[in-house]
């Protein structure tokens, strides 16, 4: 079937080999539905008028009808057998990578999404995915529930903590030869972007920023070329900046580690426990305005420094040193080392920058 | 039927027969308990319907319109909660099923009256615990307490759960006394071929909420327990698994889909087939639907949970169980409409919100075809699809069918007219305001918008807005029927046993019944639908008296 590339009314662009298969299947239940639907309205319309209450003119007596009983009982298992059918083909469909799938692991927290390439590659709430070439998710979740959706490829599974989910899609080509095959490679030439969802509820909270909760869970799926995939895996991956706009991107321009982490903050989803405003609410871990330099209580009665070698550790293992008065839930993230040096910087300009 | 109904004029209705607030407090009467739980649930519609409101509102804009995300997800967990556990489960059978059941039956009263004076109270108290714990800090959890996020906020999850805990024993005691009101006190003549369509209902409801509440009773009790000894059930960092939870919570709140909606297809029957003034077509297959519906409503539970990680063989039986929902459903659709063939049809409210519940649930069935066939409801699986199909079956079908039997039965309840008129423009109001919020809803879930979200990208903006607007006319519309109602209460026109021409028994007592509901121990010599059995005494719709007195 032709993928069509375009939303229409009643659903999103078919950027997926599965679109165009539960496309068809929902026009298909779609149609029926509305065949029954104004054979009810219809009917009933009908009889409210030809049978309105006229003066002298009494109800007949019901009689009853087993043919027509039986009839109207069995005869919608055929269109709902076939619904059936068709429904669980695509689901098998879907359940089923292909062995040559490329594997991409994802890992979600509140409100956050981590991809890992074959290669090691990490990316934060966005993920570059190869064209028409079978792709694999295998799915964790280090807190709550989180469902991946994107639904320019009809595809939806929830992460449970606890376990491993997967699906798979294979993106298709939106505008076929819009980039000639020869065309020289480029790691940041995408072809396309859709835009992925949280879709199972997990709360919301956390500091001012771009993480605020479920509704705000969001990712990007970049579509490239596999030859420019390919090199986007090996390209060197500079920090992200601020920019003028307020948002953070990774730009030519670079900036000072402390300015990367305030974007690492971000994306990594620390600010879902984490204050980093002076006067915000208390959030489940501790606050960072004014932390650098004080003396830390651990629940082991231990009192420590809060310096660059204490932060260091609570980033990289978080559960071996906690904070008296708060709960070891912690989880741990998947950092670079200029990545972790970036957020200690960050950490320690808000803790010298008190009011 | 045979009682002698010219008789009633002289003895004090069932309102005023004792008087002070004692009598009201420890009363046995079912009527009395209907009454007192029709007030407490009509309160928390109004409650749901305000956080309700709130949600819409917010949604109205892209970005904060009126409050935090941390309010917003209190506001829905709360309208969710408020809505299904304070309002629609108790709303049909406890206030209407209390009401009309044991007089449908020729009885004087249910089989256990002080049992279900306690279950009353067992619902009192656990409405006041989930009021107070919105006091506390609420919760925001969803109305589904999914673990691990229900163990790991900070907001009062175990005081709702406790009051959800307690609320389950109220829905099991009227149940179990409902079941052995039907068996045990028939009236003489009132064979189960005889049963009205509404006691059938009724009696299907309640072997629901007597074998699956005690499952969310034991859920929850476990939820409680995980939160308060860190027992490790669910909750995966203690070696639990919060699949379980779904599956333990599905397995009763699937079939409670099913207490909701029961209850208004069954009024629906009563109302079609006074004002079609018609027996209703195929009366064994509609009843033995509803005892069908509540069988196979057991079996369903895992289509909640497509793509929540289950084994892809549970998933194909679950599927095709969910399938088969659709024959009951489609089998009451299509007699109802054959009911009105050949009928003789009259337009009051009540007739409206009947009609208007054929068209609304026929939408709310269809669409869940789409969510019943696996490769679609990967797609529309927790969107805003899921919400408008719900919202079609829960108001379109069981709120409407409340409607259409708090209209129909409110002259027999108070003994007083309400203003037609008034209470057609709420009708038009409710009808057109819901399928603004709602419809719309059907189209943002297939293009991709997931549900619980406080924000929204700005494509979906224009959708957004148009349903917060219809929620705002749905509102308007609720107004105008309270006023109407209790401008009803205060000055309405006094109602005659039988306003609408009835051959239903309800309408063989007084308006409002006598605190015995009938003189003696009425014998039932035709079924309720028995139009042309009925002796025109039987269906006349004004005051006996005053026609007596004019002959």
């Amino acid at each position: 079937m032709e993928n069509q590339t375009e939303p229409s009314l009643q659903l999103p662009a078919q950027l997926s080999t599965f679109a165009p298969e539960v496309d068809w299947l929902y026009h298909f239940i779609f149609w029926v539905s509305v065949v029954f639907f104004v054979g009810i309205v219809g009917s009933t319309l009908y009889f409210m008028v030809k049978y309105r209450r006229r003066p002298g003119v009494k109800s007949e007596p019901t009689g009853h009808h087993n043919t027509l009983e039986l009839f109207w009982t069995f005869s919608p298992l055929i269109i709902l057998f076939m619904m059936f059918f068709w429904g669980w083909q695509g689901f098998l469909q879907m359940a089923e990578a292909p062995d040559d799938a490329m594997i991409v692991r994802v890992r979600a927290r509140q409100w956050a999404w981590t991809f890992e390439h074959p290669n090691g590659a990490i990316e934060d709430n966005e993920v570059h995915v190869p064209v028409d070439r079978p792709v694999r998710l295998v799915m964790s979740s280090a807190d709550v529930l989180h469902s991946f959706y994107v639904p320019d490829f009809r595809v939806k599974r929830d992460l449970v903590p606890g376990m491993f989910t997967s699906l798979w899609f294979q993106a298709v080509q939106r505008d076929p030869g819009s980039v000639p095959d020869d065309a020289e490679v480029d790691p940041n030439r995408v072809l396309y972007t859709s835009q992925v969802y949280c879709a199972e509820y997990c709360g919301a909270g956390g500091a001012w920023g771009p993480n605020m909760g479920h509704a705000t869970m969001y990712a990007l799926v970049h579509v490239q070329r596999d030859q420019d995939y390919q090199a986007f895996l090996r390209a060197p991956r500079p920090l992200p900046c601020p920019q003028e706009n307020g948002t953070c991107a990774v730009s030519e321009t670079e900036c000072s580690p402390e300015a990367a982490g305030s974007c690492l903050f971000g994306s990594k989803g620390c600010t879902a426990c984490h204050q980093n405003q002076a006067g915000g609410p208390q959030l489940a871990g501790p606050t960072f305005v004014g932390l650098w330099g004080t003396q830390q209580q651990l629940t082991s009665g231990e009192s420590v420094e809060v310096n660059e070698d204490f932060v260091r550790q609570s980033i990289m293992d978080p559960r071996s040193q906690v904070a008296q008065g708060y709960s070891p839930v912690m989880p741990q993230i998947q950092l670079t080392e200029p990545e972790t040096n970036a957020l200690i910087a960050y950490v320690r300009s808000l803790g010298t920058a008190t009011e | 039927m045979a009682t002698a109904t010219a008789a009633h004029a002289h003895e004090p209705d069932y309102l005023n027969a004792k008087t002070g607030i004692g009598s009201w407090i420890y009363t046995v009467d079912h009527k009395r308990l209907g009454i007192m739980y029709l007030a407490s649930i009509l309160m928390f519609f109004a409650i749901g319907g305000f956080f309700a409101l709130l949600v819409r509102i917010e949604l109205m804009t892209p970005g904060e319109t009126i409050m935090s995300p941390t309010m917003y997800n209190k506001a829905f967990t709360l309208h969710g909660a408020i809505m299904v556990f304070l309002f629609i489960i108790p709303s049909i059978p406890g206030a209407l099923g209390n009401f009309f059941l044991p007089i449908m039956l020729g009885a004087k009263d249910v089989a256990f009256p002080r049992l279900n004076l306690l279950s009353f109270y067992i619902y009192v108290l656990g409405a006041i615990l989930a009021v107070a714990s919105i006091a506390i800090n609420a919760v925001d959890t969803g109305w589904t307490f999914y673990t691990p996020y229900s163990t790991r906020t900070d907001t009062a999850v175990v005081w709702v759960t406790l009051s959800v805990f307690i609320l389950g024993f109220s829905s099991i005691l009227t149940g179990v006394n409902f079941i052995a009101t039907v068996h045990k006190l028939r009236a003489p003549g009132l064979h189960w071929k005889r049963l009205p369509l509404f006691v059938w209902g009724m009696y299907a409801t309640s072997v629901i909420q007597v074998l699956a509440t005690p499952v969310i009773a034991i859920t929850l009790f476990i939820l409680i327990m995980e939160n308060v000894l860190t027992l490790g059930i669910f909750n995966p960092q203690l070696g639990g698994d919060p699949v379980l939870f779904q599956h333990f919570f599905w397995f009763y709140s699937h079939p409670a889909v099913y207490i909701m909606i029961l209850p208004g297809m069954a009024i629906v029957n009563e109302v079609l087939a006074t004002f079609s003034r018609r027996k209703i077509f195929g009366y064994m297959f509609v009843a033995m639907s509803s005892v069908g519906l509540a069988l196979v409503g057991f079996l369903v539970w895992g289509h909640h949970m497509f793509v929540a990680g289950m084994s892809e063989y549970a998933t194909l039986v679950f599927s095709a169980l969910t399938f088969l929902v659709a024959i009951p459903s489609g089998v009451k659709v299509f007699n109802w409409i054959a009911t009105l063939y050949k009928g003789s049809i009259s337009f009051e409210s009540p007739m409206l919100y009947a009609l208007a519940f054929l068209v609304l649930f026929s939408i709310g069935g269809l669409t869940g075809l789409f969510l019943g066939t696996l490769s679609v409801d990967i797609h529309l699986h927790d969107t805003y699809f899921v919400v408008a199909h719900f919202h079609y079956v829960m108001v379109g079908g069981t709120v409407f069918g409340f409607l259409a039997g708090l209209h129909y039965w409110w002259p027999k309840m108070f003994g007083r007219m309400y203003d037609e008129n008034l209470a057609r423009v709420a009708f038009a109001l409710v009808f057109i305001g819901f399928n603004m919020t709602f419809f719309t809803q059907f189209v943002l879930g297939s293009q991709g918008m997931p549900r619980r979200y406080y924000d929204y990208l700005p494509h979906f903006a224009p959708l957004h807005g148009f349903s917060s607007v219809g929620a705002l006319v749905l509102g308007a519309g609720f107004l105008v029927m309270a006023f109407m109602f209790i401008r009803s209460l205060a000055s309405g026109a006094k109602a005659p046993p039988n306003p609408w021409g009835s051959a239903g028994y309800e309408w063989a007592t007084a308006s409002p019944p006598i605190e015995h509901n009938f003189h003696g121990q009425p014998v039932m010599t035709r079924g309720p639908y028995d139009y042309h059995l009925a002796t025109d005494e039987e269906l006349f719709d004004g005051f006996p008296e005053e026609a007596a007195a004019k002959e």
